[in-house]
């Protein structure tokens, strides 16, 4: 007894349009959350392939190079601070790379190839420098272009990502508003009876809200199951993206409906007083 | 209890005045028919009376509050302290009548076990103490006019404003209900009932407010 006959009185639990907003919020929380899943697993690969980039930069030497000056040059580029190490590549490996590209009953002289072990504080510019200086045939494979393009298409990715969410904020938040407002109008009389046995216009809309609510907690709970079985499921498809999938993406893929479920509640407060006010 | 002074209301878009210029003041325990044709202004009246409608021009006052810039919530905490009772009764179907009669009490908070007795009470007072798990679409006319009251006078009301109470009922319902209606009144509710039925009114020696193209006339007894 008490609010429980209240809530009874206004029967929104069995309005239809309360059941359709459920499977709205459902199927709009897992596409937001499969979203936002895959912007951040998209981030972390990102991230391991950046890092693996930044701390390492190949040299490559001609074949006929002084074994001296590869000496030379590999202690002058050990004395600086963000070069960790530096592997003289094997040339059964150097081979191996560049088979594809040689016809086999062709000998190569093959090339020598200096892999450097860096710091994020990797001065290119500065290696540069040295190389040029030491050895003035070598070329110094400088990969700050491609990670500049890949950052930017990373980035625009991103950006795409969060226009997306924001418009599925803004869907979510119409459908709670006309949900909210179809479904109080539809009880207008009960809320006017409600309205003269003297319940206030936040009573009522508590009432509604506590509907929304209950709409948006299934939908968190289907949306966020739905998500961890389709994560899952591409993990099993593609493990060598479980690389990827960290706890931060199943965060995301936690909090986005959260989100939704708090957005959804706080339209239907506002919009429901309003209704109930008569705007 | 009531007091209008040189009341007025204009519906929006109507350019006749649907209350004019009225004035009234109704004492606390009092009980007062009011009649009328139908479009006289009973209705508009009595939703002044409960703050549906707040008058154009001029000054009310209900149990001792001024309405002009009164808020939504102090309407509806003022509500607390009145009972309506409608001529359709309005009456909540998917509630049983002693959800119903309970519903000004469960707006408030959990029940005590003192509310519960009281409603339990209510409805023995009129009468429908074997119908308290029916739901009101089952009910004959009569005995949902005395759901509308129970509910109205569940929380003791300092106002009971009844709109055509014996409209929906056959003549020897429609006395049962004024009966319970003068009860109340004997215990210090202040008791205004609209209606159009002459030898209702007639049977009682109470007061009679007159309505007529909005204007008021007091006919004492």
């Amino acid at each position: 007894m008490s609010v429980k006959t209240a809530y009874k009185a206004l029967s929104l639990k069995t309005d239809p349009i309360f059941k359709l907003l459920m499977i709205m919020l459902v199927l709009l929380g897992w596409l937001a959350s499969l979203g936002g899943a895959s912007i951040i697993s998209l981030e972390n690969l990102y991230k391991e392939w950046n890092l693996t980039q930044k701390s390492r930069v190949n040299i490559y030497l001609l074949a006929q190079t002084e074994a001296k000056s590869i000496d030379d040059l590999t202690q002058t580029l050990l004395s600086e601070d963000y070069i960790t190490g530096i592997k003289h590549v094997k040339d059964e490996e150097t081979e191996a790379l560049l088979e594809q590209f040689l016809v086999s009953d062709y000998k190569l002289e093959l090339p020598k190839i200096l892999e450097l072990q860096t710091t994020s504080a990797t001065d290119f510019e500065k290696i540069k420098t040295i190389v040029d200086k030491k050895i003035p045939t070598a070329q110094v494979d400088d990969p700050s272009q491609v990670l500049n393009s890949i950052a930017s298409g990373v980035r625009f990715a991103e950006g795409i990502a969060l226009i997306i969410s924001l418009v599925i904020v803004f869907v979510i938040s119409l459908i709670v508003s006309l949900t909210t407002r179809a479904g109080l109008r539809a009880q207008k009389r009960q809320v006017e009876i409600l309205q003269y046995v003297g319940a206030s216009d936040s009573f009522i809309a508590v009432l509604t809200v506590k509907q929304v609510l209950f709409c948006s907690l299934i939908g968190f709970v289907g949306s966020t199951t739905l998500s961890a079985f389709s994560i899952q499921l591409i993990q099993s498809q593609w493990p060598m993206l479980t690389t990827f999938i960290l706890a931060n993406v199943w965060f995301i893929a936690v909090c986005l409906p959260l989100f939704i479920c708090l957005v959804a509640v706080l339209v239907s407060m506002f919009i429901a007083k309003r209704v109930i006010r008569g705007k | 209890m009531i007091k209008l002074e040189n009341v007025s209301y204009r519906y929006p878009k109507s350019e006749q005045k649907a209350l004019d210029n009225i004035s009234l003041e109704l004492e606390k325990g009092s009980f007062h028919f009011l009649c009328g044709a139908s479009g006289a202004g009973k209705t508009t009246l009595f939703k002044m009376l409960y703050l549906e409608l707040l008058p154009t021009t001029g000054k009310l006052n209900i149990i001792n509050n001024q309405t002009s810039n009164i808020s939504r919530k102090q309407i509806s905490e003022l509500r607390r302290h009145m009972g309506i009772v409608f001529q359709d009764f309005r009456l909540l179907n998917k509630l049983t009548v002693w959800e119903n009669v309970a519903l000004p009490l469960s707006i408030l908070g959990e029940l005590s076990a003192q509310q519960k007795q009281a409603v339990n009470d209510i409805l023995d007072w009129v009468g429908l103490k074997h119908k308290v798990d029916e739901h009101p679409n089952k009910l004959s006319g009569g005995e949902k006019q005395r759901v509308a009251i129970a509910r109205a006078v569940v929380n003791r009301p300092k106002l009971l404003i009844a709109d055509e109470p014996t409209g929906n009922v056959d003549i020897e319902m429609g006395k049962r209900i004024m009966h319970l209606l003068c009860e109340l009144n004997k215990h210090g509710t202040t008791v205004l009932v609209a209606t159009h039925d002459q030898e209702l009114i007639n049977s009682f020696n109470y007061p009679r407010l007159r309505i007529e193209d909005g204007k008021l006339s007091v006919n004492n007894v």
